[in-house]
């Protein structure tokens, strides 16, 4: 009970905050004119999914460690009252993650019916949700990793940097070095590791699946669109 | 009831508390003081459980801290400087913490919040009140449940002289209900009325701990601070 009061008064307290409805409109700004100025929805949806791989870990993951910090006497003031602490911290979790769930979707949901298709945006979405949620949880890892506020903030910019950039880079070359060993499922799992890969992986799938219905449906086969998309895999 | 068994807390290297074991009874209130940095805060946090105890052991009211958070409904607690979230406004913090404490409205002691006349500045984001304002809330939030306990560290500071002197009057009135108050203070001629104990500490130890009128008796003085003063030049000797 006490858990659900805690989590929607930061809920309601995060939502006023004006990075979140910068954030937010940031998004909308983005999303609307990638889909709008691109004919090609897929192809649009597309372009939006990379910049969604950047922003949305990077906004959830620096948002999340620096409100922490700073709440960290209201954190205390929370402790010395009845409450037990895991679900103080289960609630400034599900507070912060719903938050940057909410703006997400408000920000890249309505462009993404408005423009494109519910079919390629769905996806897209949930790589949204998920990838909030998980960088929210590292941003929560890293802050109590560290009482000094700015090597919080440090061991934050690194896990982003690390699954943005160099987990990816890694991963290559090893691929390069061991090309001649039987790899793939090591890398499979591998790159399943790192949430941002993940993403794309899935997002590939049901890109994937989206060409096959759709070619299977028109009776002809979409050459170009096909090539293309192999060439992304 | 708090007692305190040989507590010993410490920061990496650093020992913040050195094996301290004393007791509090309900009725009394206790100055804690003593120099920057000598355990005062520490001892406070742990009673609350805000560190974790390692060696030792805290009791309040028979219940050991370390089982469960339930005994925190005994406590009202005024930290040295509070903070909150930027955004709320006074009346939904303190609906929240309401909320939270589940406390039925009729129960409520809502005597600080009158005399400090916050509720003029209900609509006021906590982000933007001044240092004393924040610390009235805090003072407001530590009465209002009617503890049995009260601890307040610092409650003076940066409080203006009306306010300061509401708050003095009402940490009396609690007393004499029979409760528990625990103080921690630099002003020690703020706790000339309101200590009927003192406690001194020093890296980590209690030196002192007598009734307030034994310590004036002892050392032949009508006010606190000149006793205090009197038994550190002893001990330099």
């Amino acid at each position: 009970m006490t858990m659900n009061k805690i989590a929607r008064f930061i809920l309601f307290d995060i939502l006023k905050n004006k990075i979140v409805i910068f954030y937010t409109i940031l998004l909308f700004i983005i999303s609307w004119s990638v889909l709008g100025l691109e004919s090609n929805y897929t192809k649009a949806t597309l372009s939006l999914l990379n910049v969604v791989l950047l922003v949305v870990p990077l906004v959830s993951i620096m948002f999340s460690t620096i409100y922490v910090y700073n709440s960290s006497q209201f954190i205390e003031l929370l402790l010395s009252q009845p409450v037990p602490r895991t679900s103080v911290w289960l609630s400034i979790f599900l507070g912060l993650s719903t938050a940057l769930v909410l703006s997400f979707l408000i920000g890249c949901g309505i462009p993404i019916l408005l423009y494109s298709s519910i079919e390629t945006g769905f996806s897209l979405l949930i790589i949204g949700i998920f990838l909030s949620i998980i960088f929210t949880s590292f941003a929560l890892l890293s802050a109590i990793a560290s009482r000094d506020k700015a090597k919080g903030i440090g061991i934050s910019i690194f896990i982003w940097i690390f699954f943005a950039i160099i987990y990816d880079g890694i991963l290559l070359v090893l691929m390069f070095q061991l090309a001649d060993y039987p790899i793939e499922g090591m890398m499979a799992t591998l790159a399943g590791l790192n949430p941002i890969g993940l993403a794309l992986f899935y997002y590939n799938l049901i890109f994937q699946q989206c060409l096959v219905r759709r070619a299977l449906s028109s009776n002809r086969f979409l050459v170009p669109e096909v090539a293309w998309a192999s060439r992304l895999l | 009831m708090i007692e305190v068994k040989n507590l010993t807390k410490k920061f990496n290297k650093f020992t913040a508390l050195d094996d301290v074991s004393v007791s509090f009874n309900n009725g009394q209130s206790i100055a804690l003081i003593g120099p920057n940095g000598c355990g005062k805060t520490t001892l406070i946090k742990c009673i609350l459980a805000l560190n974790v105890i390692e060696k030792g052991d805290i009791l309040v009211e028979g219940k050991s801290v370390k089982d469960h958070y339930r005994y925190r409904e005994a406590i009202g607690y005024m930290p040295q400087i509070g903070r909150y979230p930027e955004n709320m406004t006074i009346e939904h913090t303190l609906k929240m913490i309401k909320d939270i404490r589940n406390v039925p409205e009729s129960n409520l002691d809502t005597e600080l919040l009158e005399a400090f006349e916050l509720d003029k500045l209900y609509d006021k984001k906590m982000g933007t009140l001044s240092g004393g304002t924040t610390q009235k809330v805090s003072a407001v939030l530590a009465f209002m449940f009617d503890p049995k306990i009260i601890i307040l560290d610092e409650p003076t500071a940066g409080l203006d002289p009306l306010a300061s002197e509401i708050l003095k009057s009402k940490i009396i009135r609690e007393k004499n209900k029979g409760k528990l108050v625990i103080i921690t203070s630099h002003l020690l001629s703020e706790l000339d009325d309101i200590v009927s104990e003192i406690i001194f500490m020093n890296e980590g130890k209690i030196l002192v701990h007598q009734s307030v009128k034994e310590l004036l008796h002892q050392t032949h003085s009508g006010k606190i601070s000149e006793s205090i003063v009197q038994i550190l030049k002893q001990m330099k000797k």
